[in-house]
């Protein structure tokens, strides 16, 4: 079958007598498609990961809220006075307070203090005292004589406050952000940045097709051909699959597949012109590409659009991503596409880095044994000890420091009484002592206990009663308990990595102890992350396994099946050393990364796989075949992959969103061209000096 | 000289002491028990916050303002307040004139909230089944040892 290169020229023929059919039956439907979804875009990476986790799916069953927070660090330096830097944080808390969503603001001026009122008046009210109407010089004398209670919020030296916001909301956290950032807009719209990403992403792309082609028709053609596909699986994920919100980085995903695909057909026909005429071209196009595009679309399909059926919404969306894009991109290139290519003709063809075929097929024909051996031991040991660490210690590759050092608990309660309270008190305790890195903690107990004057003791029924109602009085409670459940606020040493240590602390003592619940969106992320990581790991490994299986099945070779592990592994292992080395915190767009990655490394396997067999059964000579590969399959990857490592980095040079999976997916594709270059067309002849390839 | 100094020391005796309870709590409870037709009662929850104020005191104002500045806490806890003079602000005249008001506890929140002065209050002298009111809640308020005010009771306890 592989061999036979002439078995889609009835489809090419009907493809060219019914162009105008398939164009406007093609315009037609986008249209349609187009009009009838209407997907939201979503941005924020700790979002992806709570929402669905098994934490908010536990806060959710007890109508539990985490709070969304935000440190503030004010730095008093010498061009105000004391006095004028106080003002200013006054200043601050008002205009914060004003954001709606705005749940507490914590402070050395918000702090409550008990303290027993002895003056002339001969009052038996407690006091709580709150500095944010005291004059400067009782701020001064009272957070520094009182510092233990005040470490939160100030250094030693009064040199920075820090100011610690807790809203209910992310939009909330984002207003309040331009408060103290005047160049910082919140990120309002996604859709609206979404459209202009994909504009950046245009218009590059159109620069380097421009630049590689010397023509703008390539350009033009990407463009139609990846919207195309972006609109038909935007609308397909909505519609079929009721995906109403999708993520902005996941949407790469279809841009990567489409452009592979378009690239592989565009090519051929484009570089055939240089001998043949523009028809002929598009049936060579045709023929050659067809099987290789649809096999890469089935690997592409099954083997990353598996993660449909992981219950994680991040890679369930993915997976579904994943599965439309690559057979709308394959649909779009094998129909809309070659009746576009057949309105042109390319006069003097030109052909891009022509010479550089004939350079990689006699410099790859004399490869060295033992450096190819040794380069593979390297990877397998590599590999197995990424693995090992990913497997027995994910939280090492986590984001180890804590962004906003406040870390919040709840206990739920049915009643507020001294056995609940002495629960709060026990975990409190319990976190303080053993954790060094704790600051300070606060609870209803821990305010209870200072009005009474019975710190780090127990209060029994009486005087959890009676000091619940002076707590209820000065309006602590709202502060001190939400939605039935008793808050813990636990602050950390500035730059801390214990925060996550303690999120998995606590979720034992959970289980073990008493229910406990995470109560801030930071530590549901940390969660999420630490038990999906196994997951994700694994259905990576799985996307991995089930490419190469899929490859077998397809060619009935083992050794290509070798051979596609092998050149999707290299790049993974090398990216997963320097991820758990340099302890680049795990993100979705890691994993958004190197599901792009591997979606391309297979097309590259599977046609260069797929050339090289064909090319071998019609030239005795190897390095005529590899030259074939090399300039038939070969330079439309360095096209491809250059050009989405380009647009990649742009994208991550120029917004914030994809700043992180920019600068990933860049660095993975390029690391991934270089194994597609330099490693696999010396496997394949490795295996091939066997004769194993031929039939 | 010794008369100022023994004076002084007492003035600072009096000042730093805290709140004193003179009975235990079940007795205070037992004496609060009698004593409760005689209080002006907000609030209708399970639980009891028996205060003695002076309507004229400023820390009792504070007091109310913030029990009235929390009207969820009404449905949790009844409040009983229990009119006592503070002898240094002469306020015998504006507790008869609340306790024999029509509404007593809409004047009460009147003139602690609002800082009203009704004409008349200061010097108003009460009939005399208001003055036996009065000093019940005065004897019974001695026997417990209220010294301060607001003076809060929380279970037969103060703070």
């Amino acid at each position: 079958m592989i061999y036979n290169r002439e078995r889609f020229r009835g489809y090419s023929e009907w493809i060219y007598s019914r162009r105008w059919r398939v164009i406007l039956g093609a315009l037609f439907l986008l249209i349609a498609m187009a009009l009838g979804s209407n997907p939201k875009f979503a941005g924020n990476d700790a979002s992806l990961w709570v929402s669905g986790s098994k934490e908010q799916l536990r806060n959710e069953a007890s109508d539990i809220n985490a709070f969304h927070q935000l440190k503030l660090v004010y730095r008093l330096d010498g061009s105000r006075s004391f006095a004028d830097h106080l003002e200013r944080v006054r200043e601050l808390h008002q205009d914060i307070r004003t954001v709606k969503g705005v749940v507490d603001i914590r402070s050395i001026l918000t702090l409550s203090r008990p303290y027993e009122n002895r003056g002339d008046a001969g009052s038996a009210l407690l006091e709580l005292e709150k500095l944010c109407d005291s004059d400067t010089g009782r701020v001064r004398d009272v957070v520094t004589r009182h510092y233990d209670l005040y470490r939160p919020y100030a250094d030693t030296e009064l040199k920075h406050f820090y100011v610690y916001v807790f809203t209910d909301s992310k939009e909330s956290l984002e207003t309040v952000r331009t408060f103290v950032d005047e160049t910082y807009t919140p990120n309002r719209d996604a859709t609206r940045s979404y459209l202009i990403t994909i504009g950046i992403v245009i218009g590059i792309g159109a620069l380097i097709f421009l630049m590689i082609f010397g023509h703008v028709l390539p350009a033009l053609l990407s463009i139609i051909v990846t919207v195309s596909s972006l609109v038909a699986t935007l609308f397909l994920a909505q519609r079929v699959f009721g995906i109403d919100r999708i993520y902005l980085s996941v949407t790469l995903l279809t841009l990567a597949i489409s452009q592979m695909d378009f690239i592989y057909f565009y090519y051929r026909w484009h570089v055939d012109q240089f001998k043949y005429s523009a028809k002929e071209s598009l049936h060579k196009a045709l023929n050659r590409n067809l099987e290789p595009a649809f096999l890469t679309s089935v690997v592409t399909a099954l083997g990353l659009g598996s993660l449909v059926l992981i219950d994680i919404p991040v890679l369930h969306q993915i997976g579904v991503i994943a599965l439309l894009s690559a057979f709308l991109g394959f649909f779009f290139s094998a129909t809309l596409l070659p009746a576009l290519l057949s309105l042109f003709q390319m006069r003097n063809a030109y052909v891009p880095f022509s010479g550089f075929s004939r350079f990689f097929a006699s410099r790859e024909i004399h490869y060295n044994r033992r450096l190819l051996n040794l380069f593979l031991t390297v990877v397998f040991v590599a590999g197995l000890f990424a693995a090992y660490t990913f497997i027995t210690t994910p939280p090492k590759i986590f984001d180890r420091q804590a962004h906003n050092d406040a870390l919040i608990l709840a206990v739920p309660f049915e009643e507020i009484d001294a056995p609940t309270v002495a629960r709060v008190a026990a975990l409190e305790q319990e976190v303080a002592s053993r954790f060094q890195e704790v600051v300070a903690t606060e609870s209803l107990h821990s305010i209870m206990a200072k009005m009474a004057g019975l710190e780090g003791q127990i209060l029994n029924d009486e005087q959890v009663g009676r000091y619940l109602f002076f707590v209820e009085l000065y309006g602590e409670s709202d502060r001190l308990m939400r939605d039935d459940t008793l808050l813990v606020h636990i602050w950390l040493k500035k730059g801390t990595e214990a925060k996550n240590d303690i999120v998995a602390w606590t979720r034992q003592w959970s289980d073990a102890r008493f229910p406990v619940y995470l109560a801030d969106q930071e530590s549901l992320a940390y969660a999420a992350k630490s038990d999906d990581a196994a997951i994700m790991g694994t259905s990576i490994f799985s996307a991995l396994l089930l490419i190469g299986v899929i490859m077998f099945l397809v060619t009935r070779k083992y050794q290509l099946l070798l051979i596609s592990w092998l050149i999707n592994s290299i790049p993974i292992v090398a990216f997963a050393g320097m991820v758990i080395v340099l302890q680049i915190p795990l993100s979705v767009e890691i994993l958004i990364a190197v599901t792009i990655m591997l979606g391309l490394a297979s097309d590259a396997t599977i046609h260069f796989s797929y050339k090289y067999m064909q090319s071998r059964h019609y030239h005795h000579d190897r390095v005529i075949a590899l030259e074939k590969v090399f300039f038939y399959a070969g330079l439309p990857v360095i096209i491809g992959n250059l050009l989405l490592a380009s647009i990649f980095f742009v994208l991550a040079a120029t917004t914030v969103t994809l700043q992180t999976i920019g600068y990933y997916a860049a660095a993975l594709i390029i690391v991934s061209l270089l194994v597609d270059l330099f490693v696999m067309p010396v496997l394949l002849l490795f295996v091939d000096k066997k004769n194993a390839l031929e039939e | 000289m010794r008369v100022v100094l023994l004076w002084s020391l007492a003035v600072l005796l009096v000042c730093a002491e805290g709140p004193s309870q003179l009975l235990p709590p079940e007795a205070v409870k037992s004496e609060l028990a009698v004593l409760r037709p005689q209080a002006i009662v907000l609030g209708s929850g399970p639980k009891e916050i028996h205060s003695f104020i002076d309507p004229k005191c400023e820390m009792s104002r504070r007091y109310m303002q913030f029990v009235m500045g929390r009207p969820s806490m009404m449905e949790r806890y009844t409040y009983y307040f229990y009119l006592y003079e503070l002898k240094r602000l002469d306020s015998e005249g504006y507790i008869g004139y609340i306790l024999e008001s029509a509404d007593p506890a809409a004047l009460l929140k009147s003139v602690m909230l609002k800082d009203f002065h009704p004409d008349g209050a200061q010097e108003f002298i009460a009939d005399e089944t208001t003055e036996q009111r009065i000093e019940v809640i005065a004897e019974a308020a001695r026997r417990i040892g209220v010294n301060k005010r607001p003076y809060i009771i929380f279970n037969g306890k103060v703070k």
